[in-house]
């Protein structure tokens, strides 16, 4: 009993319907497991005592963790600013009030970088999160918290929130599962906007069964998210059959200098999984992939700037002393925001600023709408495509903190699906033999596919068995 | 030459608050030029965002978190804002 922190989402829930255990005692070993794990990993930020939940949902009080900028009623959402350092929010986002109404409880709010910027969680205004798999190491981000957390088995499932690679990249850096869903497939309401027009809200968990679970809770339309879809949800659990010599993936084609050795490799024996399984693959190429990432930067900080305009230190967060009203903004903005998020509201500000808005903003604008149109198209003749996560392993901590650019270029592979807003999962796939740390690769599908990238990611699990590493290793 | 000082004031952040920003920013804005390679004429929006924005009915619902609004103020004398004073004396 001592050990069902082990036990995964699907397990657990099988355990309470046989009566075999209560909520409370799941809870009071996630609690200590927490509070073992916590003295290395730093993975939260707020930690919930109390187990409170629906005692009619059918989930019955499993605990799951929730990245630091989806808004808790009652719990502390901070974003890791010094901003929002106090913050108790009002209200719930839907989707933790879906979560909540279907039995979870809320056990702590993890870890990321200040506002979501960032890969590594350096960015946290009040500490970095260890990689679970090397302490030295970087879980990656901006979700990094809620990726060490499912990774060092302090919880079965987590949300965080993607808006370039922030749930892919840190789940193929901790090596567990993290899915992007279509964009509008989830309710961003309560989710602190970064880019209105990238952000959604993702899941982390050790196999892709738990993911469907959590995820058909928290899909469907919401009337609070303009953007979020009226199409119908489906039951994300029940997986189809994978029938292989039925099934055309494209593998992308990916300039060899873009991967370290390790991943280089581990991407050959990627494909060839999919290859001895017997199903249809064929390599394509993305012409304008390398441009996403330049897209991303202008049109994500333009929308940051717009969005991180409301922290204006009058009616919530951090207030600086002033003189006067214009001294106020200023002070309190200069103060409690740290330096990643200062250099995106300025390189926004400029984009959308009177004589930049077309040569910067726009021209960023078209060239997304390109390259979401050349993945479309490869839509056209394939169910899936494939790629990696990441061009190298977890990074060192304070490997890149200097140098804003190179850690831009570690959501490489992960940016174009976003721009497209197309669903992705970062599945992973191997332990490197030098590294000995985790690789992933992403499974990208058309719009609105999430049960048919589920039921693939679900086929793939069952033979590499990577839950299993996890649980020995921790 | 761009103004960094004009974009520190329209961004309401201070420009001494640390040089190292402005030598980053300068990098990253000339980082993003790369993107005047690629030809974007005659291009059009993706689907995925063809049906969005929906407007939902204009219906009144009661809103529960005042209380927790309230608590949030930094600075506020009964149920209002404090600021400093916006408009000049006499």
């Amino acid at each position: 009993m001592d050990e069902l922190y082990k036990k995964n989402l699907r397990e657990l829930l099988n355990l309470l319907d046989k009566n075999e255990v209560s909520p409370e005692e799941i809870y009071s070993i996630f609690l200590n497991r927490i509070d073992k794990e916590e003295k290395k990993i730093n993975a939260f930020i707020t930690k919930e005592e109390k187990l409170i939940y629906n005692k009619n949902g059918y989930i019955k009080g499993i605990p799951i963790a929730i990245k630091d900028n989806i808004i808790t009623k009652g719990i502390k959402t901070t974003c890791a600013s010094k901003f929002l350092e106090n913050f108790v929010p009002p209200y719930d986002a839907t989707a933790v009030k879906r979560l909540k109404n279907a039995g979870f409880s809320i056990i702590g709010k993890t870890n990321l970088d200040e506002f979501a910027m960032g890969s590594s969680t350096e960015n946290s205004a009040f500490f970095t999160t260890k990689n679970p798999w090397n302490l030295e190491r970087v879980p990656g981000g901006s979700s990094g918290g809620s990726s060490a957390a499912v990774a060092s088995l302090e919880v079965p499932v987590a949300l965080g929130s993607d808006t370039g690679g922030s749930v892919r990249q840190p789940a193929a850096f901790c090596g567990v599962y993290g899915l992007k869903p279509t964009y509008g497939r989830i309710s961003r309401f309560g989710l602190v906007a970064f880019a209105s027009s990238l952000d959604q809200i993702g899941i982390f968990a050790r196999n892709p069964e738990d993911i469907a679970i959590v995820l058909e809770i928290i899909a469907g339309k919401d009337p609070k998210d303009a953007t979020s879809s009226e199409k119908g949800t489906e039951k994300y659990s029940d997986f189809y059959e994978i029938n292989p010599k039925n099934i055309k993936i494209a593998v992308l084609k990916v300039p060899e200098k873009s991967l370290s050795f390790e991943i280089k490799n581990a991407y050959r024996k990627f494909i060839s999984f999919f290859e001895k399984n017997g199903f249809i693959l064929e390599e394509v190429n993305i012409d304008l992939w390398e441009y996403g990432l330049y897209v991303y930067y202008i049109i994500a900080s333009s929308e940051a700037s717009a969005n991180l305009a409301r922290y204006d230190g009058v009616r919530y967060g951090r207030r600086a002393k002033a003189k006067n009203i214009g001294e106020l903004y200023l002070k309190s903005r200069s103060e409690g925001f740290g330096d990643e998020v200062k250099r995106r509201i300025l390189l926004g500000t400029f984009s959308l600023s009177s004589g930049f808005y077309d040569e910067y903003y726009m021209k960023a604008v078209k060239v997304r709408n390109k390259i979401a149109f050349e993945i479309k198209s490869i839509f056209e003749s394939f169910d899936y495509l494939i790629l990696p996560t990441t061009p190298e392993t977890a990074f060192q901590i304070g490997e890149k903190s200097d140098d804003p650019i190179s850690m831009y270029y570690s959501d490489y592979f992960t940016i174009p699906p976003s721009l497209g807003g197309f669903p992705a999962i970062s599945v992973p796939f191997q332990i490197g033999e030098k590294s000995k740390l985790p690789i992933g690769f992403q499974i990208v599908s058309n719009y609105f596919n999430e049960r048919n990238l589920l039921s693939l990611a679900y086929f793939y699990e069952n033979e590499i068995k990577f839950e299993n590493k996890i649980i020995r290793r921790f | 030459m761009k103004n960094f000082n004009k974009i520190f004031e329209l961004a309401n952040l201070e420009v001494s608050s640390n040089s190292e920003i402005e030598k980053d920013f300068e990098k990253i804005v000339n980082w993003v030029e790369k993107l005047k390679e690629v030809n974007t004429e005659d291009v059009k929006p993706p689907e995925v965002y063809s049906n969005i924005m929906i407007l939902r009915k204009d219906i009144k619902n009661k809103f529960e978190g005042r209380e927790g609004i309230l608590l949030n103020i930094p600075e506020k004398k009964d149920d209002f804002f404090v600021v400093p004073r916006v408009v000049k004396n006499g």
